[in-house]
């Protein structure tokens, strides 16, 4: 084949269309001038694009049956309905989703491993008062007791001497108060029972409704057996004094407060 | 496309009606079987309307909708499910005696159109076609794709579009003068 029928070949089906470059389609229209093959197969391949598209035009009066756009119509209306449904789920399942976030947040800062728990420190008081038990570990020396909750609670806890405050250290016993693990230091004073509990790493107070002389913010809070507490953080720790009688125990919590919050 | 969120079904319900004749014609000259011509215009709108967000705005939404309906028929033909009536051309019987009409219920005017005297050779012609030819004539010639709509509708580079499309023709040419050799004897 001569190279000028292969190129005339190649671009057959495109000879008459637009889509063929202008220089090549009049390379091919020159050639097919001269060449009876080339001028056959380009003459079948119009003739043969001609006859399809008359028999398209046969075609031209089949319709489709109008069940069949019905049927394309509900089964789009099915599917917007359900995508809309699945928004409809999808938004409701975000606000129960942001409902439980809220909730669980509000939930998680009350019962957060941080909280100091102030009212069952109150009831733990309440219930070594009736009982008046004697210390675990008895020391009247507030470093000493401090060095024994220290190796107890695995934690580094500040002596607390309240001799300025006329209290008399007894001794230390770790409890557990709503779940917290607490050492409890107990004072006499006259006939006013002092106890403070220290609770390493649980200083978030509901309320801190007190602020002391020195403008550092307290918890104070009583039951109806008058039994007393302040409580606050210092350094990273929870602190609270209970006691049964109410200025002694004022005394003592400013006192010891003053000693916790050493810089 | 922003312009579909307001309610993309009813934008989409009346840019894709007035293409369901043409693609119901165009799924019956592949298949030349009513029922499975339903399914594929069925199944093709809404593929489409579910991946509108797909189609660019600014380009030919009817070659877009054909390039669908070609796929899903070519995944039909691949699946098994169904077969188009079609045979190699290769393998014609010298008698033409494999390219009778398929037989379709009565009455029924496709059936009547595509009979038509004149043009049943050169429907057979088509359908004798292998599916691979077949296909590029009937976009190019029938469908009025252009050669590049049609090679992205067949996922194939255009220059073999353009070689199936002019060796398809050839081969009708030839089947043509083969039957009327036949009808002279
Ligand atoms: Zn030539």
């Amino acid at each position: 084949m001569e190279d000028r029928c292969k190129t005339v070949q190649e671009n057959l089906a495109v000879w008459q269309e637009e889509e063929l470059p202008l220089e090549i389609r009049q390379q091919c229209d020159e050639h097919i001038a001269q060449c009876s093959r080339c001028r056959h197969a380009a003459e079948v391949q119009r003739e043969v694009s001609k006859a399809l598209r008359r028999l398209r035009q046969l075609h031209s009066g089949i319709t489709p049956p109008p069940s069949l756009w019905r049927n394309v119509s509900k089964e789009l209306k099915r599917r917007e309905s359900h995508k809309q449904r699945m928004v409809q789920w999808q938004a409701a399942f975000a606000s129960i989703l942001a409902a439980c976030l809220i909730i669980g947040g509000v939930w998680a800062k009350l019962n957060h491993s941080s909280a100091f728990p102030a009212e069952q420190t109150l009831q733990n008081y309440r219930q070594w008062y009736n009982s008046q038990s004697e210390p675990v570990y008895e020391s009247r020396d507030p470093a000493a007791a401090a060095k024994w909750l220290s190796d107890h609670l695995h934690a580094s806890v500040l002596p607390i001497d309240l001799s300025l405050s006329q209290a008399k250290l007894n001794g230390a016993d770790v409890v557990q108060v709503g779940g917290v693990k607490m050492g409890r230091l107990l004072y006499l004073s006259g006939t006013a029972h002092l106890a403070i509990y220290v609770s390493p790493a649980h200083t978030e107070f509901r309320s801190l409704n007190k602020v002391t002389a020195d403008g550092n913010k307290m918890r104070e809070t009583s039951d109806k057996n008058h039994f007393t507490l302040f409580a606050w953080a210092a350094n990273g720790d929870g602190y609270a004094v209970v006691s049964n009688a109410y200025n002694e125990c004022e005394t003592a919590a400013v006192d010891a407060e003053r000693q916790t919050n050493l810089p | 496309m922003r312009f579909f969120e307001k309610s993309k079904r009813k934008e989409f319900e009346k840019l894709a009606k007035p293409y369901m004749k043409p693609l119901y014609q165009a799924a019956l000259r592949m298949t030349r079987q009513r029922e499975w011509a339903e399914d594929l215009v069925q199944d093709t709108l809404i593929r489409a309307y579910e991946r509108m967000e797909l189609f660019r705005a600014g380009t030919n939404f009817r070659a877009w909708l054909f390039t669908i309906l070609t796929n899903n028929y070519l995944n039909d033909c691949e699946r098994g499910r169904r077969r188009p009536l079609t045979t190699s051309f290769d393998v014609m019987g010298a008698d033409g005696s494999i390219w009778e009409f398929p037989a379709s219920e009565e009455n029924d005017p496709v059936a009547v159109l595509m009979t038509h005297v004149l043009e049943e050779q050169l429907q057979n012609a088509l359908d004798a076609l292998a599916d691979e030819f077949r296909l590029a004539v009937l976009l190019v010639d029938m469908e009025e794709m252009s050669y590049q709509e049609a090679a992205d509708a067949l996922n194939v580079p255009i220059g073999t579009i353009r070689s199936r499309v002019s060796r398809g023709r050839f081969q009708i040419r030839q089947y043509l003068g083969k039957q009327s050799e036949i009808e002279m004897r």
